[in-house]
């Protein structure tokens, strides 16, 4: 418990280094977001700049700025005047989210059986299959195995829609492009880690006192098994994450990844810098999780132990 | 400069061997195992290619050719057009001699299709893949220069210092570096005009900027070699003669580095390219007439409509990325496993 409390404190100073970075950062630029091909009238542009907190020195927009986030508002978008970012955060959030969780699905769904037929089916074509096929798949870019996804699945035998989001058929390409390439990784940890475990005393306990191979597989060796792809589960969620910027972008779905990239393009910064903070939270939460989940499943961790 | 150069000068220096024995000791494991010497070759046959390019008979944008309009693969060949060659004489004087040497003026053209504007895939390719391989390497070689040296320092100075410096690490790793990077690079893109009067582009910021963040996994790796370095023999007896520390950082215990950060720097080639593929994808990497791989595959995303399925378009860029980064990526695996064996998988 005290780790996880330590461990919480460390996420919120993360937290805290990269809202700071990225403000001071976005506010470097000379110049603003207000600024177009069209020369503004200087009282007009003094109007915009204090209605959006520009107008103050830099040390007091930014105190401004972080007791705003505190409360839990990011602020108006600088692009879509009629939004806040928590609005528009609201919205994309749950998309990604969704999106995301199939994705990892799809990479548990295929990574764990591929991984498991390798070890059981050691050194056979079964084998050198699914690890060829893991090798490109970790080296596959995610946009362009979406490409190819597209063309084979939408546009040769229009099994599935292009594009777009809102029904269960098209988050199918998306969350497979985004998943695969997890699911290569998965399946090389899940063998490897089989592969030694099988290798034990205790399995061949297991095996001794009559147990078949699917129960000692399942029953025995995989719970210890899993314990490196459960460590992968962090960077592998940091990952989605970010595959999400351009699969979300391949596929026209309004997530938060377009949304970050569209901001950054367009000098949105209080859009961008809600995104990244909501990034940020989210992968130091999920892998705070991923560490607690170790620990209940590896049963010579205990967790709460000084590390 | 190339992959495979910076290769082949690496492995003279493997754990306590005499360094003459322990190359030949590599490269035989390394040629032995069953995928790395087909990962070499192809990698070698890209490099080449690469540099090769302004010699090989493609043709060269002075002019588009709105005849040849998203044409399916189909080889061709014809004359090459004069004002391009001109303008490739003036930009690659020596590539265009041994082009017109070896080829006259027969231009290869259409065989993996044209792109929307009339422009031949496979040149695009070619010139593509210098500026993919470039940026691998140089910010490949920004990393390793922070990697090693923080590493370095850390894993040697020890105590408080080495504390301070691992934590900083630790910190980094669970930023969500990527998106930080996109911002860094919109900002500077915004700041463009400004930067180009001090000779800083777009291509010097994506080199600086991966380099930048792809140090982590090094620093750390170092800085666990460093530490048991430390400890051995020879650096205590250069400390009894009376050597500095910066003297045995840099001449007793870096020399000892170079087989782990060769297999590490053929490591993160693979990540760096996919990086910058990834920045170009989204438009912050490489500009237009500029062309990089990411840039091709996503153009030829953008090109697929129900009208007209340009599959090559997105298939060659594709596959040129997914069998280079595939080869580097199982050499580097290799290259780690007949180095040192005990770090196998």
């Amino acid at each position: 418990m005290r780790l996880v409390a330590v461990r919480l404190l460390w996420s919120a100073a993360i937290l805290l280094l990269v809202v700071s970075g990225s403000f001071f950062l976005v506010r470097l630029v000379p110049g603003g977001p207000f600024d177009q091909e069209k020369v503004t009238d200087p009282a007009i542009k003094a109007n915009l700049m204090a209605a959006y907190d520009m107008d103050a020195p830099l040390g007091t927009q930014y105190a401004h700025y972080v007791r705003k986030v505190l409360h839990g508002d990011f602020g108006p978008s600088l692009r879509y005047r009629d939004y806040s970012v928590n609005q528009i955060l609201a919205e994309s959030l749950p998309i990604s989210a969704l999106l995301g969780t199939c994705a990892l699905l799809v990479a548990l769904a295929v990574g764990l059986p591929a991984g498991a037929l390798a070890a059981a089916r050691r050194n056979s074509w079964i084998d050198t299959l699914v690890m060829g096929a893991s090798t490109l798949g970790i080296a596959l870019p995610s946009f362009v195995l979406a490409g190819l996804l597209v063309l084979l699945f939408a546009f040769q035998w229009r099994l599935f829609p292009v594009a777009g989001y809102g029904s269960p058929a098209q988050l199918v390409l998306p969350a497979v492009a985004l998943g695969l390439p997890f699911a290569a990784s998965i399946a090389r940890l899940f063998r490897a880690g089989l592969l030694e475990v099988l290798g034990e005393d205790w399995v061949r306990t297991a095996r001794a006192k009559g147990l078949s191979p699917r129960a000692v597989l399942w029953g025995h060796a995989a719970r210890v098994a899993l314990l490196p792809v459960v460590s992968f589960l962090g960077p592998a969620t940091a990952g989605i994450l970010s595959g999400s910027l351009v699969v979300e972008r391949i596929f026209a779905i309004a997530g938060m990844g377009s949304h970050f990239v569209e901001s950054a393009f367009n000098a949105d910064y209080n859009l961008a810098l809600g995104v990244v903070m909501v990034y940020t939270a989210l992968v130091t939460v999920l892998n705070l999780l991923v560490d607690v989940a170790y620990g209940l499943l590896d049963p010579r961790i205990e967790v709460g132990a000084p590390a | 400069m190339s992959a495979t150069e910076a290769l082949s000068g690496a492995p003279a220096v493997a754990g306590g061997e005499s360094p003459p024995a322990a190359r030949a000791g590599v490269w035989r494991r390394l040629l032995r195992r069953r995928g790395s010497a087909f990962a070499l070759a192809l990698l070698g046959t890209v490099v080449l290619l690469a540099l090769l390019a302004p010699a090989l008979p493609v043709p060269y944008y002075a002019a588009l050719d709105p005849a040849r309009h998203n044409l399916a693969p189909a080889v061709s060949v014809r004359e090459a057009d004069p004002s391009a060659l001109r303008q490739l004489e003036s930009e690659h004087p020596f590539g265009a001699a041994v082009r017109e040497l070896a080829f006259g003026r027969a231009e290869l053209s259409g065989a993996l299709g044209t792109d929307a504007l009339g422009r031949d895939v496979l040149s695009r390719l070619l010139w593509g893949s210098r500026v993919s391989l470039l940026v691998g390497l140089i910010a490949s070689l920004v990393s390793v220069v922070i990697g090693v040296g923080w590493g370095l320092l850390a894993g040697y100075a020890g105590g408080r210092l080495d504390n301070v410096m691992m934590r900083i690490v630790d910190v980094l790793y669970s930023v969500p570096l990527l998106f930080v990077v996109i911002l860094i690079v919109a900002v500077l893109r915004d700041m463009g005009p400004q930067l180009v009067r001090f000779g800083i582009d777009r291509e010097v910021i994506l080199y600086v900027v991966i380099g930048a963040i792809s140090w982590l996994t090094m620093a750390q790796i170092v800085r666990g070699q460093v530490l048991s370095l430390r400890e051995r023999d020879f650096v205590a007896a250069a400390r009894a003669q009376g050597a500095g520390g910066g003297h045995i950082m840099l001449r007793h215990i870096l020399p000892n580095l170079w087989g782990l950060v060769v297999v590490y720097l053929t490591l993160t080639v693979p990540r760096v390219i996919l990086f910058e593929s990834f920045l170009s994808f989204l438009g912050l990497g490489v500009e237009p007439p500029g062309v990089s791989w990411g840039l091709l595959a996503s153009e030829g995303l953008e090109q697929l409509t129900v009208i007209s399925v340009a599959w090559w378009l997105v298939v060659f860029p594709g596959l040129a990325l997914a069998l280079t980064l595939t080869a580097l990526n199982a050499l580097g695996d290799s290259l780690r496993d007949a180095l040192d064996p005990r770090l196998a998988a």
